[in-house]
Formats: structure tokens, sequence, C-alpha cells
């Protein structure tokens, strides 16, 4: 493991798959929250547009990939916000053109489409020193917008009119949204590859939903796994010798379906502190169904575990649950 | 119509149209500091409309909105204005509580500075306000409807606002809600706190009301105490204009006349 590290450019492949786990998801639980989850793989596709270029004219494709990339971005959300486009014509707009012109521009460059496999799927030997003083500055920034404008960006993303009457710019705040997912994309390129870095925006936060409460909780469990995730699947394809891109996102995949099993067990652990007796499954029992005659009066203190559901108390009862309705008990 | 400072809320003339058909024509509606105001009709006749435009989430074709005496556009004293929806994707769950609620603090609040102490305290206050001091960290999708619906109560009541707009914050929601929700609406009122609520029927909030505004096809068709109802059904030649069929609390076997309607015809 150590000797990875003596490497100069496994050192420059660790530091930018270090950064690209930590913005993707600060960015991505925003795009995820608008329902924008196929936000990032239209926006790396105009990235190619970007890389295709920076090809003919040979300058270094990030930056250039970060430039065409915003611009689509900005566009297309401006389109959609004066109800020019819908949110997913939107999107198939930039996925073909961008596309398009990044195979036409790289096949006029002389390079062909072949020379873009490592844009679309990442290269661990391709991250210059150039391109890390790039992707680390554009992280800081991102990660300082993310973070400091985290109570406007969330109030915009899960309700937008409300937000809207609170004086929140709310068209300003999706166009930094949507912009800086597309300096993500364009920065994730050399790492996770444009094809693949919207996985690493979408997969950590659906993983984190399931493991935690809350979304800030969310927003740090999903940097965490998407930190780990980038890092060890840097690593993991040294050793087997594969693009990055796709060792990443199948860690980040592995950790999305262990989620599942452990939500599971961290609900029932929860539901067994407060009630050891009964499965945490509501739909098992009827909505409305009357318990038989019951001349016991629930009540604080009555000698039955009183547990809150929802808005009312039920009462534990021979391991089941009774809940005051009218003049009779339901069982919940 | 009052314009001066006193005024929370002034709208005059105001026409609406949504896909090219008027649903709202010459409408105008005034709440003075303090007054609750309910605004009342059937499905259809341009209640949340007229309340959406008025906090300038819908254009208006012609007319003008005054809030606090300023004109709607270039308003930014948003912090005095507090709004519940009707429905909200906050409540589809992946936030807590008092997530939720913190999103209404941001009117007073200066980006990249984190919450102070105030802020914090506030929020507490409004959820405990509501009742769901126990709730403060539940995720919001495994609350009740009733529930969720006080979230976002406390939501718009975290920034203080001076004029409280509340979209049907009654419907599908029972007795009981509506009765803590008449609890925290009279102890904003005591304080001064203007209300204007949308409602399909009057219910517990009945007694609150100074004065309701009934919408019918886009225009008002009653603005006066809301006992007056009975005398104007019979002008207005009853149901075809005003008529809801049964109320809520009339599902749930109340008799003590909660229909907005039939509690105004009540002798």
């Amino acid at each position: 493991m150590i000797e990875i590290l003596t490497y100069p450019f496994m050192q420059r492949a660790l530091i930018a798959a270090l950064l690209t786990g930590l913005i993707a998801p600060a960015i991505g639980i925003y795009v995820v929250q608008r329902r924008l989850s196929l936000l990032g793989d239209g926006l790396g596709h105009v990235a190619l547009a970007g890389v295709g270029l920076a090809l003919l004219t040979g300058t270094a494709p990030i930056p250039v990939a970060v430039a065409a990339c915003v611009a689509g971005a900005v566009v297309v959300e401006v389109l959609r916000q004066r109800g020019k486009a819908t949110g997913d014509v939107g999107l198939a707009i930039l996925f073909y053109g961008g596309l398009a012109a990044g195979v036409f521009l790289s096949g006029i460059s002389g390079v062909g489409a072949g020379g873009l496999a490592q844009y679309l799927f990442g290269s661990l030997t391709t991250v210059t020193r150039d391109d890390l003083m790039l992707v680390g500055l554009l992280a800081i920034v991102i990660l300082v917008i993310t973070l400091g404008l985290a109570p406007q960006l969330y109030a915009v993303a899960t309700d937008e009119e409300f937000a809207r009457t609170q004086g929140a710019r709310v068209r300003l705040y999706h166009i930094v949204v949507v912009s800086l997912a597309a300096v993500t994309v364009a920065l994730a390129m050399r790492t996770v590859g444009l094809l693949l870095v919207s996985a690493l925006m979408v997969v950590p936060i659906a993983a984190a939903r399931n493991l935690v409460r809350g979304f800030t909780a969310a927003l740090i469990c999903a940097i965490a796994i998407g930190v780990t995730t980038a890092v060890g699947g840097t690593v993991g394809s040294f050793y087997i010798d594969a693009a990055p891109g796709a060792f990443i996102v199948l860690l980040a995949i592995a950790i999305f379906m262990l989620s599942w099993p452990l939500s599971y067990l961290l609900r029932r652990r929860r539901a067994a502190a407060v009630l050891p007796e009964l499965v945490d499954d509501e739909e098992l029992i009827a909505p409305h169904m009357i318990t038989e005659s019951h001349p016991h009066q629930h009540a604080p203190g009555c000698g039955h575990t009183a547990v809150q559901h929802g808005d009312h108390t039920d009462f534990i009862h021979e391991g089941h649950r009774h809940a005051a309705h009218a003049d009779h008990y339901d069982e919940h | 119509m009052l314009l001066d400072g006193s005024t929370a809320l002034a709208a005059d003339d105001l026409t609406v149209e949504l896909g090219g058909l008027p649903v709202l024509r010459g409408v105008s509606l005034s709440i003075r500091a303090g007054e609750a105001v309910a605004l009342l009709g059937g499905n259809g006749s341009g209640k949340s409309t007229l309340v959406r435009t008025v906090l300038g989430l819908l254009p208006h074709q012609r007319g003008t909105v005054r809030l606090f005496g300023q004109p709607l556009r270039g308003f930014r004293q948003w912090a005095r204005v507090g709004y519940v929806p009707q429905r909200s994707m906050a409540l589809l769950g992946g936030s807590k509580v008092k997530e939720v609620v913190a999103a209404g603090r941001l009117a007073p609040r200066r980006a990249f500075r984190p919450l102070s102490r105030g802020d914090r305290e506030a929020i507490h206050d409004a959820i405990a306000q509501v009742g769901l001091a126990e709730q403060l960290n539940v995720d919001v999708a495994a609350l009740s409807g009733g529930q969720q619906q006080r979230v976002l109560v406390a939501r718009a009541l975290v920034g203080n606002p001076e004029l409280l707009v509340l979209d049907e914050p009654t419907s599908g929601v029972d007795l009981e809600h509506q009765r803590v929700l008449a609890d925290v609406l009279a102890e904003l009122m005591s304080a001064g706190t203007s209300v204007l609520v949308v409602l399909h029927d009057v219910g517990p909030l009945g007694g609150l009301i100074d004065r309701a505004v009934v919408l019918s096809d886009g225009r008002v068709a009653h603005d006066g105490p809301l006992g007056d109802l009975g005398q104007h059904r019979r002008r207005f030649g009853g149901h075809e204009h005003l008529d809801h069929g049964r109320s809520a609390a009339d599902e749930d076997g109340d008799d003590s006349g909660s229909s907005w309607l039939g509690g105004a015809m009540e002798p």
C-alpha cells in the first residue's frame, strides 16, 4: 500500500480522487434533491465537447472542459427557467449535442474518438501538476459555496416557492447549483471520468439517505462515502490495472447495496429500543381494525407501555398496540 | 382602500390569467394590521391563485399588490411575511423537522453565516409552539398529515412574521389538529399578527376570523363579517356559488356546524 505513494503520478491521482470524492456528493445532494440525478451525465457529455475543442486547439483539456460545461449548464438552466425546455428535453439536448461535438472535434484534431477513452473513464497516469492545482483551487471554491450557502441551497432545492417567499434569489441559486455541478463534472474527468462522474454525485447520496436521518447528516455521510470510494477505487485500480472510474463507481454501488440491509438493521434497532416485541411494519395491520371487547381503560400510568405513534399515543397490550378511538380501541 | 403602513396587504383590481384562461377577474383585497381574514370559495374559485399572486409566486396581468405599503415588485422585507403552502416538497422526506423549520429563518439570515444562537432558539420555539417539540429530530416523512401541516406552520412562524398567509391549512387534517392550529393562530393574533387564511371549511378557526372574503368564479362575491354569509348566500342563489358539499368536520361526525357556509347559516 505504501509503495503506491512513492509514485508521483499516484500521489497526484490520489489527491485528485480525494478532492473529487469530497466535492461530487457536496454538490450532488442538491442536484438529487431537485430530482435532476441525470444532470451530471448530460454535463459529462458537454465536457466532452470541451475536450474535443482542447484537442483541436492544442490547449489543456480541463480548463476548456470546465468552460464548455458551465456554459452548457447555464444555457439549459436558463431555457428551463424560461419554460423553453423541460428538464428532460434540456438534458437530452446536452447529451447528444455534447457527445456529437466532442467526437466530431476530436476527429478533426486527428486524435479520433478512441483518444477520448481516458477522459470518459478516468486514467491514473494523466493527472498533471497543473491539473492538480486547478482541481484543488476549484474544489475549494465549490466546498466554500456549497457549505457556506447550504441553508439557501437547501431551501431552494426542497421548496422553491417557499424559498421565493423568503426573498431567496431562486433563479440565481439554481444557476449556481448547475454551474458547480458542471465544474465538478469537468474536474472529475481525470479520476472517475466523464461518463461515470454522475454516479459519484448520486450514489453516495442514495446510500447515505438509507443510513442516516436528516439532510445535514446525509450530506456528511455522503461525503465520507464519496471520499472512501474515490480513494479506494483509485488504489484498487492501480493493483488490477483497470480504469479508476469503473472501480470507484462499482465500490460506491456496493456500498449503496450494503446500505439496504444496514438500514433495515438500524431501523429494527431503533424500533426495538422503543418497542421490544413488535415488528415496525404498520402496513401489516389494517388502518382501522377495532379490538375485541376491551374493558381496560388505557391511560398514562395504567401499567401498559405508552408509545408515541404519529399524533397520538399507543399502549402496548399483549404484544400489540392499542390506540384510543371514540368508544373503542384500534389495533395499530 | 388603505395603502398606508397600517395595511399589511392591499391587492387592487387583480387580474390573473393562467394558460390563457382568466382565473382572477378584478379582485381587490386588503388586510389591515392585526386583522384575520378568511378567503373562502369553491374549488377553482381562485383562492390559491390569489394567495400565490399576492406573494409574487404568480404573475398578474393587471392590478397592483402592496405589502406593508410597498409595491410587490421590489419588495425586500420578506421576513415580515410567513407562508404556509398547501403542499410542500420539503415533506417528501430526507429532512428532520428542525431542518425544514430552519428554512423559514432564511429571510433574516445572511449568506455564509452559520445559524446564530438566536436562530436556533427561534427554531426550537416555533416547533414547540406547534406542539412538536418531541419530534425535533424526526424525519418529516414519518409524521402524520396533521403533524406535517404543523411543521409548515412552524416554518412560517420561525421568522416572526407580521403577516401570515396560510393556504388551506385545515384540509385533510383532523379536528384535533385544527384546534391546535386555532390555538396557535389565536396566540399570534393576540401579538398583533395579521392573518390571511384560505379555508374550505371554517371549522375551529371560525371564532378567530374578523372578516370573510368569498371568491366565486374569480371575483369577490362577498367581503364582510363571517356572520353575514347566510344573507349573502340567499342573495346569490346559494349552492351554485358557494356550496362545497359536506365539510371535513361533518364527515368526522362533528355537529358543531363547522362548514363555513353551514356555520354561517346557523341561526
